[in-house]
């Protein structure tokens, strides 16, 4: 009885989570959803929420502070694709841009629809250091090798020459 | 003592070793300074690190090419007339073009070893420079702008390095735009083809690959001119001089 209680209990954020914002990445046509100060999210899908107007909460995992944002974007019907026009990823139906984060930072985000809740997913913002701290040496290529060692021996093996040829037809 | 016949066989040998030894040495003449052009424009990435062999290999190869030229005549000369004082004269000066021209194959690709070894340099340069308000800065900007329009490419790697490093160009417009505009698609017009695409990151509206293929691609291009060319010319005079020094100690 304990053991099904536990089975049915572990099914039980499956029953909320249906769907989950994902950070963008290449696949989904954009360079990068990784940020320093924001994350691009993925979209709920359209077939289940067009219309439906989106919440979206996120928790700083370091000071421990969540945030709600209330009705953000309304979900757009399934029709609607990726288009060109429009100023924010949310216009142009590709995501949605969390801004205001701050750098090198974990997030847990999830979307709230209604009483819907997606399985929350961990975001972290890109710290941006500073390059080249420990730039190492690039190894040598072979060339560079194969030339300074084979004209060192020809400068100094004509070098050689020369003195004897000389040497030889003065004697 | 070799025989009149031999002799003369031997001044053959070296007046057409000569020969080709000058046509060749034209042609290193010719391909250093297609080297010093720079038609890439592609000078100010290592002038700025302060290492310009490449071009300052191309520089004595010119120099050298043509006085290979030059001497090479005069050793057909020399051997023509048979006398041991010009044929003397010929081996100091071919040797002393020698040394110069090894330098310059040294050189010229040890430098390029150190510039597109990897692409640490360059984006170290690409961050710190693109953007930034001195000589150096602009220099680098120009370069970066025309590489970017032309190859179409973005970033060193990847526009990924534009929002992983802290940069001149990140301190300077903040992050609202997360790379230069360079970066994106234009139209025939040379107008942006949408920049608020561009600023998002959507890969149809700008260019995704790096720059650093491209570059370092030209600048090993230049290098394999000073410096494998130059060996083989220098691998050639090297067997010449060994034959024109037995011609030498021949003559009577």
């Amino acid at each position: 009885m304990l053991s099904m209680l536990f089975i049915l209990g572990g099914f039980i954020p499956l029953i909320y989570a249906d769907f989950s914002a994902t950070v963008l990445t290449m696949d989904d046509g954009v360079i990068t959803g990784r940020f320093s100060d924001s994350v691009l999210l993925s979209l709920p899908p359209c077939d289940q929420y067009a219309g439906k107007s989106v919440d979206l909460e996120y928790l700083n995992v370091n000071t421990n502070q969540t945030t709600t944002l209330n009705s953000i974007f309304t979900v757009a019907n399934c029709s609607s694709g990726i288009n060109t026009v429009g100023s924010t990823a949310i216009s142009r139906n590709i995501g949605y841009q969390l801004k205001n984060l701050s750098n090198g930072t974990q997030y847990r985000i999830h979307y709230q629809i209604g009483s819907n809740k997606s399985a929350p997913t961990m975001a972290t913002t890109r710290s941006v250091p500073d390059f080249g701290n420990d730039l190492s040496l690039p190894a040598r290529s072979g060339a560079m090798v194969v030339i300074t060692v084979i004209l060192s021996l020809a400068m100094f093996f004509l070098l050689i020459c020369l003195i004897l040829s000389t040497v030889m037809s003065s004697a | 003592m070799a025989s009149r016949g031999g002799l003369t066989w031997l001044m053959i040998i070296v007046i057409l070793c000569n020969a080709f030894a000058a046509a060749a040495g034209l042609a290193l003449f010719a391909l250093a300074i297609w080297v010093a052009v720079d038609g890439y424009k592609l000078y100010p990435i290592s002038g700025v690190s302060g290492k310009d062999d490449i071009f300052a290999g191309a520089w004595i190869a010119i120099f050298t090419g043509f006085a290979y030229f030059c001497t090479c005549i005069f050793g057909i000369y020399a051997a023509r007339k048979q006398r041991r004082s010009l044929m003397l004269a010929y081996l100091i000066i071919m040797f002393i073009i020698f040394i110069f021209e090894c330098a310059s194959c040294i050189t010229a690709a040890t430098n390029r070893d150190y510039l597109v070894g990897n692409s640490n340099v360059v984006k170290k340069q690409m961050l710190q420079y693109y953007a930034e308000d001195s000589t150096k800065g602009r220099e680098i900007t120009k370069t970066w702008n025309k590489v970017m329009q032309d190859v179409e490419c973005c970033g060193t790697d990847s526009p990924l390095d534009w929002v992983e490093y802290n940069s001149t160009f990140r301190q300077l417009y903040g992050t609202t735009y997360p790379w230069p505009l360079n970066c994106c698609k234009r139209l025939s017009s040379f107008e942006v083809a949408d920049s608020q695409g561009c600023i998002i990151g959507q890969t149809s509206t700008m260019f995704t690959r790096g720059c650093f293929t491209h570059i370092e691609s030209v600048l090993s291009r230049y290098t394999w001119a000073v410096s494998w060319y130059g060996f083989s010319v220098q691998m050639f005079v090297f067997f010449m001089l060994l034959i024109a020094m037995v011609y030498f100690t021949q003559l009577g």
